[in-house]
């Protein structure tokens, strides 16, 4: 079995967990696919490290793994039903339609690796993997009305960015990806911090409330 | 050769239906915690209800005595033009992707007037939800069925069963992934399992198929239990026969493992059904376009992925 080929396979089981994410309504169900995702992810960064003898790559995959696949779900989940907020989350339009606008960004973004990897010589699965799952982040940020489904959004693009990492160099510098990484559970300590004086204030994590200026 | 390979699958799938939904009702009391009855129980039931006598009622129609015959039909038909174990033995047009679709719609129609007949609030109200759910039904069902046969070159069931077990997995995965996700949420849809329809529950909230058969008693019941019965193990056996395409029977296969890997797909297909029961619960009907909508769009990405791998676009 070629290993590019089991690669390719996690990047676009990958983009599959992103294109379901882009509807679910429910934490738990938002959580468990970023956890698949990432396991994916961390996945290829590890078999990118045994097919070409790059150990930095295993140190990525190992911190990516602890990281992404159990840490921040398992506290996202558990933080927000230790302070009560709602489970079920908010969007500005029908899941129906968020299945279709991830579906059009999966298509187009097929049509744009295409012709980026004919220009770079990178794998087109990677690209399109990877430009997806950035479309697909972005549009979870577009669409979501309350901070959980906008994290997620976040969390996605970055997940985007270390596939693009993945498919153009084989994976960042073991520095870089380390910074990400770092930055990633600044960004989380923050949202949580950011969410949970929301919900002291509003009593809702939804977005809404915070178009006015107090004061 | 051919001809009784044919008859042995049909005669198969009508023997073993009932046994698979037994099987679906013990592993779902082991997840509850409960010891179950035999998975053998369904054949007593079937046979304590053609025992029983039969409570019509007199404002009823020929058309509501015609619809066991025809769901039993439809069923019988269904087994032995889907494949659940062989490949090559049933001909073409009779496992034809479209003509298979039919005899589900035909199925749901008749079971449709026949809720419609009595004219009792429940049986409309089932009839109308089951009109709906089958027009969500079959995009996704078709464009998953038509994922496959582009990827085989074939329209028929059988011709795709062949196709699965002679490639090698890893230029099947991708297409067969989406697919198998897709058409494993229409088959949950086209069984009347969660999180469509509850199949353990008479309250008027939750039921489709059952409000529809709700007037039925006695041997006609029987018929239609059987008839479902069928469908659940058709349309399951040949998912997982997609997937799973080990000891397929064709020519020159060695009987043993045919039967081995048979009764682990049937064991696999029935405790698949059973967790996916117990661990989601029912959607609200209004939400049931976003579930068929996902199964829409999973189907179409392996469609498009097909394609892409042909060089299409």
């Amino acid at each position: 079995m070629e290993p590019l080929f089991l690669i390719h396979l996690c990047l676009l089981g990958a983009m599959l967990a992103a294109f379901l994410m882009a509807s679910r309504m429910r934490l738990a169900s938002l959580a468990s696919l970023y956890a698949i995702q990432a396991l994916l992810l961390s996945a290829a960064a590890a078999l990118f490290a045994i097919a070409y003898g790059d150990a930095a790559a295993y140190v990525v995959a190992g911190l990516t793994f602890v990281l992404k696949v159990l840490l921040i779900p398992y506290w996202f989940v558990r933080i927000v039903r230790a302070h009560g907020s709602s489970e079920r989350l908010m969007a500005f339009v029908r899941p129906t339609l968020l299945s279709f606008a991830a579906f059009t960004a999966i298509l187009f973004s097929s049509f744009v690796a295409q012709s980026l990897a004919l220009a770079s010589g990178a794998s087109y699965v990677g690209l399109t993997a990877s430009i997806a799952l950035i479309l697909t982040g972005f549009l979870m940020l577009m669409t979501r009305r309350d901070m959980i489904g906008l994290g997620f959004g976040f969390l996605v693009v970055e997940n985007g960015v270390f596939t693009l990492g993945l498919a153009l160099t084989g994976g960042l510098p073991l520095f870089i990806e380390l910074g990400v990484l770092f930055d990633l559970s600044i960004f989380f300590v923050l949202l949580v911090a950011f969410a949970l004086r929301a919900q002291r204030e509003h009593a809702s994590l939804a977005t809404d409330y915070l178009h006015e200026l107090i004061g | 050769m051919t001809a009784m390979l044919f008859i042995l699958q049909g005669s198969t799938t009508l023997a073993l239906a009932p046994l698979m939904v037994g099987f679906v009702r013990f592993f779902k009391a082991r997840f509850q915690n409960r010891r179950g009855a035999p998975p053998w129980l369904p054949y007593v039931s079937l046979w304590s209800l053609f025992a029983k006598e039969m409570t019509i009622t007199r404002y009823s129609s020929w058309v509501f005595r015609s619809v066991p015959f025809v769901v039993a039909g439809v069923a019988v038909l269904l087994a032995f033009s889907v494949p659940t174990f062989a490949y090559g033995v049933i001909p073409e047009p009779l496992s034809n992707l479209f003509f298979i679709g039919g005899l589900f719609a035909l199925g749901s129609v008749w079971l449709v007037l026949g809720g419609m007949d009595a004219a009792s609030t429940f049986g409309n109200m089932g009839s109308s939800r089951e009109m709906t759910l089958a027009a969500f039904v079959e995009p996704a069902l078709y464009l998953g069925l038509s994922t496959i046969a582009s990827a085989a070159g074939v329209w028929s069931l059988d011709g795709m069963l062949a196709h699965s077990a002679s490639t090698p997995w890893e230029a099947g995965v991708l297409p067969l992934a989406f697919t198998f996700g897709a058409l494993l949420l229409v088959v949950l849809a086209e069984n009347a399992r969660y999180p469509v329809d509850n199949p353990a529950t008479h309250l008027e909230l939750t039921m489709v198929h059952e409000a529809m058969v709700l007037e039925y008693s006695g041997p006609y019941l029987a018929f239609l239990e059987y008839a479902s019965a069928v469908k659940l193990l058709v349309t399951t056996l040949f998912l997982f026969a997609l997937v799973l395409p080990f000891g397929l029977v064709h020519a020159g296969a060695s009987p043993l493992w045919a039967v081995v890997w048979y009764a682990v797909r049937f064991l696999l297909a029935a405790f698949t059904v059973a967790s996916i029961e117990s661990m989601i619960v029912k959607m609200r009907f209004y939400r049931m376009q976003e579930y068929f909508s996902l199964a829409f769009f999973v189907a179409l990405a392996g469609l498009a992925l097909v394609l892409l791998q042909r060089g299409i676009f």
